[in-house]
């Protein structure tokens, strides 16, 4: 949004006035109405054409709020033409003098017109005007006075969405220089890491083969591993070059890949369906899947085609990672099936397990974080029982950020 | 052929060593994507990529990844041989290659008994258009629980893992000696099974090859 939160748009400039008319209307009004009852029951006071006749309390009052009734739509008028709701202090002073004022002499006139009172009686009309004018003029205060309230309210409103709208971008530049490092430190442990403790595994094999060639002239390659005898020196030598062999592809094989893939989902860079196939490969032959991608998903994000943001794409990977996590950790699952689809702008995941589904409804954290994640972008994520009823289902909205 | 290899200790023992085979010559070695990008897919008189028969490339690449850099070779030119060499042990990236270019790609891993035997077959298998996928990586595979894979004979199963690894029909029965027509008899059955036995199947071999992936777990 580029727009400063002060700054008028013709609604709002509709909205202004809808408010000014209508708040000078009601109250001014409740003043026609008020007086006109006070002068008729109260003060008993009778228009000079009924003195010596009958008084006729009906028409008295109809009489008096067609007088009052003028004034009120004469001030109305002159608030719709004079706009002094857009207009600064000095302006507001000359047009709200002027429509009360304006008003008021109207009222006279309809006053005199209809016979309240006789054109003769100078001081009871003046008299008359002077109140109008204060009336109309404190309707009108209050009336300006609540569309600078409404005012204040709504560039306090735009300021504060603003105000979020920067923290989101902010958070988002933050969230992508992370991903960038996660990246950058991933592709060092996988790549120039484990390349190296291969090449260091291969040296050792190399000693291994040397020793075995030297100590008893079998052929090189004939076997791979030392099966060393704690008699013979040398052998123990080799069962020992054997062992830290074993350890080091051990800990490339397990502890540098698994700190890689926690930082960076391995194949992210490639699209969301190898990077979450990825999530799968490592799932023991007992536990069985069906990952199905619709066609419109394969060509936005699989073979090597990539429209999300990394930092979208990492958003639905993990989904299904946590969604994974909790089948397995706390349902028991042993059957999942992933389907993601592409429509209306947004990625839609849906994973459903066999597992024992939700004991009681809980919030995972894992979830409630993502759902913190999903509220930045215009996403949803939803935790349930299976359609069955048995098992869980986690259902995922992410928008594609295209829209 | 082109080697692209990111460690150069490697990529000039791979280079010397495919030289020193007889019938292979190195054209083009590459440290990176982009360079392999440049050199082989520059467009001037004749694309450079049209002129070799098969890459060997390593997965895991300083700027980008060797399957993305074999998708784009294979793209320009189709009947491009593609070995891929990984330290990660991650067959199942070959699940992804599009559809219509998923022959000819074969896998070895670089931290299982890689040799340059193993490494010339592959090649030659990749050129014909057929896969090797890693012997050490296919034998550490599992059938999983309630796919295609699962249903197989022990016998339909170890013939699968063998034409995985790239094994003529041939080669395929004397390693577990039987009679040719058996194995031909095992494949059958083993499409039959795997749904591939349809006319709508254009390599079944290959597609053969794909599911035994797709429906076991590494172990």
């Amino acid at each position: 949004m580029t727009v400063t939160p002060d700054a008028v748009t013709p609604a709002d400039r509709a909205d202004d006035r809808r408010v000014t008319l209508l708040t000078f209307g009601i109250v001014l009004g409740i003043f026609a109405v008020g007086v006109s009852v006070q002068s008729v029951f109260v003060l008993g006071i009778l228009p000079r054409s009924m003195m010596g006749s009958d008084p006729v309390t009906l028409i008295n009052l109809v009489v008096r709020l067609v007088a009052n009734g003028s004034a009120v739509a004469v001030g109305l008028l002159g608030v719709a033409l004079l706009n002094p709701q857009e207009r600064g202090i000095p302006g507001r002073l000359g047009t709200g003098f002027a429509i009360a004022f304006g008003a008021a002499l109207a009222r006279a006139a309809v006053q005199i017109g209809i016979g309240i009172y006789a054109p003769g009686d100078g001081i009871e009309v003046s008299a008359e005007v002077v109140t109008a004018t204060i009336a109309g003029s404190i309707s009108l205060t209050i009336a300006l006075a609540q569309t600078d309230a409404r005012r204040r309210l709504r560039t306090g409103e735009r300021a504060s969405a603003q105000q979020a709208l920067r923290s989101a971008a902010a958070l988002e530049a933050l969230q992508s220089e992370e991903l960038r490092m996660r990246r950058e430190l991933a592709d060092g442990l996988h790549g120039t890491v484990q390349q190296r403790f291969v090449l260091l595994s291969a040296r050792i094999t190399a000693l291994i083969e040397a020793d075995r060639r030297g100590g008893e002239g079998e052929p090189s390659g004939s076997r791979r591993r030392a099966e060393g005898s704690d008699d013979d020196p040398d052998r123990s030598a080799t069962a020992e070059l054997a062992a830290i062999r074993a350890d080091l592809d051990d800990l490339r094989e397990q502890d540098l890949r698994a700190m890689s893939r926690l930082l960076y989902p391995a194949e992210l860079d490639r699209g969301a369906v190898p990077a979450i196939r990825a999530l799968f490969q490592p799932l023991p032959s007992t536990i069985a899947f069906v990952l199905d991608f619709s066609d419109d998903v394969l060509a936005l994000e699989a073979h090597g085609n990539r429209m999300l943001s990394p930092e979208r794409r990492l958003l639905l990977v993990r989904i299904v990672e946590e969604s994974l996590s909790n089948a397995l950790k706390h349902g028991h699952a042993t059957e999942l099936r992933v389907r993601l689809d592409h429509r209306d702008s947004a990625f839609e995941v849906v994973i459903d397990d066999d597992g024992t589904g939700l004991i009681e409804p809980v919030e995972l954290s894992g979830i409630r974080n993502l759902r913190h994640q999903l509220d930045l972008v215009g996403g949803r994520i939803d935790l349930g029982p299976g359609p069955s009823g048995l098992g869980a289902r986690v259902s995922a909205v992410v928008p594609d950020g295209r829209a | 052929m082109a080697v692209v290899e990111d460690q150069a200790l490697f990529r000039q023992l791979l280079v010397t060593g495919l030289d020193a085979a007889p019938g292979v010559s190195v054209s083009v070695a590459a440290a990176d994507a982009a360079s392999a990008r440049r050199t082989l897919l520059h467009e001037g008189t004749d694309l450079a990529v049209r002129s070799i028969d098969v890459a060997v490339l390593d997965v895991q690449l300083g700027d980008g990844s060797g399957i993305d850099l074999g998708v784009d070779l294979r793209a320009a030119n189709p009947a491009l041989g593609i070995v891929l060499l990984s330290a990660t042990d991650s067959l199942d990236v070959l699940l992804d290659l599009p559809r219509t270019i998923t022959h000819g790609w074969s896998y070895l891993s670089k931290t299982s008994a890689l040799s340059l035997p193993a490494l010339l077959r592959a090649i030659e298998v990749s050129a014909e258009g057929r896969s090797v996928f890693d012997p050490e990586l296919v034998a550490r595979r599992r059938p999983r629980r309630g796919t295609g894979l699962s249903r197989l004979s022990t016998r339909q199963y170890e013939v699968l893992r063998l034409l995985a690894e790239g094994l003529s029909n041939a080669g395929i029965a004397s390693r577990l000696g039987l009679a040719p027509r058996s194995v031909d008899n095992h494949i059958a059955g083993i499409y039959a099974e795997l749904g591939l036995a349809s006319g709508g199947v254009v390599n079944p071999r290959v597609a053969a090859a794909l599911r035994f992936l797709d429906e076991s777990a590494a172990s």
